[in-house]
């Protein structure tokens, strides 16, 4: 691959590196730098979850399960939601848990169409 | 469950059951009460479990049938404390996964047919409302 399109994968990681796990990162910039430019642009238009607004999602309604249902844990979401944030422990577990998970979510749709 | 191992499943499937029944069971035997869902106490609101605690302690010490319905969600949460931890054992004795099989099908399921996502959360939103309506007749 070119040095301009080796360039293009490096800016693209920089931009895009706190949507993923950091051992997920080195995957991903090899498969682009295997592909071409066009597998780049259908990566960039994938619809990522932003991490941090998944925190801050998570602390204001994470009672609710909203933060579940963002990250598309459809079923989870509402067993926390009946159980009214796990009596309050699953809500804070989720604090912690739900930066990661969102990271894990965007991955493996990257890995879909990497 | 994407992303989480069966292990770790049936450890938070028994755990999480056996901590709901040590929660209904420290409730019944306190003198100080329910813990208020802090939604309840600052808005003023029914989250939309409200009520499950008290509506589960009911049925399980009368008549089930004559029970006021406090929350219609209850039964669901009733019914996965009785069903989980006893399919979870199961499983765990003859050594297979079905219970995280079925979990996990059905979570691909709702990610695949938006329709099913939406219509359980309409449910769950109209029990609400109607929990709301309730209360504010009540209160």
């Amino acid at each position: 691959m070119n040095k301009e399109n080796q360039q293009r994968v490096n800016l693209y990681m920089m931009a895009n590196n706190k949507y993923f796990q950091p051992h997920q990162l080195h995957i991903i910039s090899q498969k682009l730098k295997e592909g071409d430019e066009d597998l780049m642009y259908r990566l960039m238009s994938l619809p990522m979850k932003d991490p941090v607004l998944l925190l801050v999602i998570s602390l204001l309604a994470g009672v609710f399960g909203v933060d579940r249902f963002v990250v598309g844990d459809v079923g989870l979401g509402i067993a926390k939601l009946l159980t009214c944030g796990g009596l309050g422990i699953w809500t804070i577990v989720d604090w912690f848990l739900i930066m990661g998970r969102a990271k894990d979510v965007n991955f493996e749709q990257v890995l879909q169409i990497l | 469950m994407r992303g989480v191992n069966p292990r770790t499943f049936y450890r938070l499937t028994l755990g999480g059951s056996i901590a709901g029944f040590i929660y209904l069971w420290w409730v019944r035997t306190s003198t100080t009460g329910l813990l208020v869902c802090p939604i309840n106490s600052i808005t003023g609101y029914p989250c939309p479990s409200c009520g499950t605690t008290r509506t589960i302690l009911q049925i399980l010490s009368s008549d089930p049938i004559q029970s006021s319905l406090f929350n219609p969600l209850a039964y669901i949460v009733l019914m996965g404390m009785m069903v989980l931890p006893v399919w979870s054992i199961l499983d765990l004795i003859r050594k297979k996964i079905s219970l995280y099989s079925v979990v996990s099908n059905g979570e691909k399921l709702l990610q695949n047919q938006p329709v099913l996502r939406w219509a359980l959360l309409s449910i769950m939103a109209i029990i609400w409302m109607w929990l709301i309506l309730q209360n504010q007749n009540q209160g």
